[in-house]
């Protein structure tokens, strides 16, 4: 397969706590994603949801990997990119 | 003496290169007609149980074919791809012809005008042999709850093609036609290339227009050729390659002349190969970690000098590519989303779905990121070297078993390391290197600096001749699959 959104989780010490821990994880991000689908006027169907809160819970871990990654662009003025034309659109350019 | 054997008669039709179909059509000596009509046999004889075509255009193949013979004739050569047989992903449009996405959604929908991909390739004189099996929308997976059923790997019955341009994957190495025109938005050129043994090349961000075929991901889609050999590979980038106004992604760099580019050997190379990223990750078939080292060898041998280089950490790259991809794709299909999510198919709504919950910050921060990998990337490998040799999957196609009803599937079968240079933009070449101890195919990553495929495609053609083992095609193809297995 050429993709991976799976967000794999590391074992820990008290398989029990770890248990109770990835529930709440579940649930909180369940509670967000109702929310956020809620105001953009979607019903996600009861039996996809399991996978696409699977798949939401893999990106919220990206994104906070995302923000503690310490990069230059951290702190640039006033939204002021430091990059000429569209390169968003040309990211090989 | 008696005459020796010519290309030929020594060869069967599909097992010539592009560049050897072309000089035979120069000669006289092959028509397209010909070439064209042994693909088509091909496709009614094996196609049925490899279900990688959705759509054979067989009379307007013949006719291309046909004009394809009366303009040689005539002395007018319109380029390394005339009289060449072709198939398009189903994801480009071609007039008159059906785009179907493999999606309930699109069923019916006929294309009005051609994608440029389309253009470049008709007025390259090039034969368009129909449409091939993609996951739907170019996302979803290896699915059966779509209008097509998935295509099948040619090497294996229990195994995956890979995707998405899972048609494209099993076309190629059935050697139904040599070559096909996919997508890559995260490795979905590259993966069904190494998981069906072929050549599959993502180019430089915005080489080739995306104008005319379905957006997955706008700052993330690439479109490349998927095809048996470097050589083919290169042939079909030198057609479909430039800039064009309806696609503003796409590059005003120069082009190279990519064919010429090839029998340059590798002297004087410098290559960096980084396994930090795979050597020690138990997932990483050792088949593969010493294809790569023995691939590293061949390249000194020839002349080019290797060092290893510590890249950033891979699970920064495929976050930063992941969080852009939902994002970007769920832009796209929201709509459908909300009106239609029973037209989806299962896999094909649980992958886009979740973007509907990144924040415009955390993808704004993503774009931050991407830029500063690539400078990585560029200060770290480009600076000093030529090409990066690296891993692209790390264990041999996945098993249909493997995929349960809901995504994701397990890490398993989620083995590749392409969608860095999806993130970078960096041209990036899936090569075949043999195979493993299972009879699966097996090969390597080849990434060059932005704009640089022509290196790319030197380093790709020493590799082939030594490792590629392009003699060898799926055993048992040739027989009569009636039924297929689905």
């Amino acid at each position: 397969m050429a993709t991976d959104d799976a967000g794999a989780a590391a074992p820990a010490a008290d398989p029990a706590a770890a248990v109770d821990s990835a529930a709440a994880v579940r649930s909180a991000a369940e509670a967000e994603f109702d929310t956020l689908t809620g105001r953009l006027g979607i019903d996600v169907p009861a039996d996809l949801k399991g996978g696409v809160l699977a798949g939401y819970q893999g990106l919220r871990d990206m994104a906070a990997l995302l923000r503690s990654v310490e990069t230059d662009h951290r702190g640039r003025p006033g939204g002021r990119d430091d990059r000429t034309g569209n390169d968003e659109e040309r990211p090989g350019a | 003496m008696p005459d020796m054997p010519s290309a030929r008669q020594a060869t069967a039709l599909h097992e010539l290169s592009v560049p050897e179909a072309g000089a035979l059509l120069r000669s006289g000596e092959l028509t397209s007609v010909e070439l064209t009509r042994h693909a088509l046999d091909r496709i009614a004889r094996l196609d049925p149980a490899l279900h990688a075509f959705i759509l054979v255009t067989e009379r307007t193949a013949l006719e291309r074919a046909e004009a394809a013979d009366r303009d040689l004739r005539a002395g007018t050569d319109r380029g390394p791809m005339h009289g060449i047989p072709y198939a398009l992903k189903d994801i480009f449009d071609a007039e008159g012809v059906p785009t179907t996405n493999a999606s309930w959604l699109r069923t019916g929908d006929v294309a009005r005008t051609d994608s440029t991909v389309e253009r470049r390739l008709r007025a390259g004189g090039a034969v368009g042999l129909g449409k091939l099996t993609t996951f739907e929308f170019a996302v979803g997976g290896p699915s059966f709850d779509l209008p097509v059923p998935p295509a099948r790997n040619p090497w294996s019955e229990e195994h995956v093609p890979s995707g998405s341009s899972s048609g494209s994957g099993a076309a190629v190495a059935a050697g139904l036609t040599r070559v096909t025109i996919g997508s890559d938005t995260s490795g979905s050129t590259r993966g069904p290339a190494f998981h069906c043994g072929a050549v599959g090349l993502k180019p430089t961000y915005g080489r080739v227009s995306g104008h005319g075929a379905q957006t997955l991901s706008r700052t993330l889609d690439h479109f490349g050729p998927l095809t048996w050999t470097v050589a083919d590979a290169a042939a079909a980038l030198q057609v479909i390659a430039g800039a064009d106004p309806a696609d503003p992604r796409t590059a005003g760099a120069p082009l190279d002349d990519w064919t010429a580019a090839l029998g340059r050997g590798v002297a004087g190379l410098r290559v960096a190969t980084s396994p930090g990223w795979y050597a020690d990750d138990p997932l990483t078939m050792p088949e593969i970690t010493t294809g790569i080292e023995r691939a590293l060898g061949v390249l000194g041998g020839h002349g080019a000098s290797v060092e290893e280089v510590t890249l950033p950490p891979y699970d920064v790259f495929n976050a930063c590519g992941r969080v852009v991809f939902a994002a970007e794709a769920f832009a796209v299909h929201q709509d459908d989303l909300r009106r239609h999510p029973r037209s989806f198919g299962r896999y094909t709504y649980q992958r886009v779905m979740p973007g509907a919950g990144i924040a415009a910050a955390d993808y704004l921060r993503a774009m931050d990121v991407r830029r500063w990998l690539k400078r990585q990337l560029d200060e770290t490998v480009f600076d000093r070297h030529d090409v990066l040799v690296t891993v692209c999957g790390q264990t041999t196609a996945a098993r249909w078993s493997d995929f349960p009803e809901n995504w994701p599937p397990p890490k398993l079968a989620n083995d590749m390391q392409t969608i860095p240079f999806s993130v970078t933009g960096h041209p990036a070449l899936s090569l075949p290197i043999g195979f493993a101890a299972d009879g699966l195919p097996i090969g390597l990553q080849i990434v060059g600096r932005a704009h640089d495929e022509a290196t790319v495609f030197r380093v790709a053609e020493v590799l082939e001749a030594e490792l590629g083992e392009r003699h060898r095609r799926p055993q048992g193809i040739d027989i009569d699959h009636t039924g297929g297995n689905s």
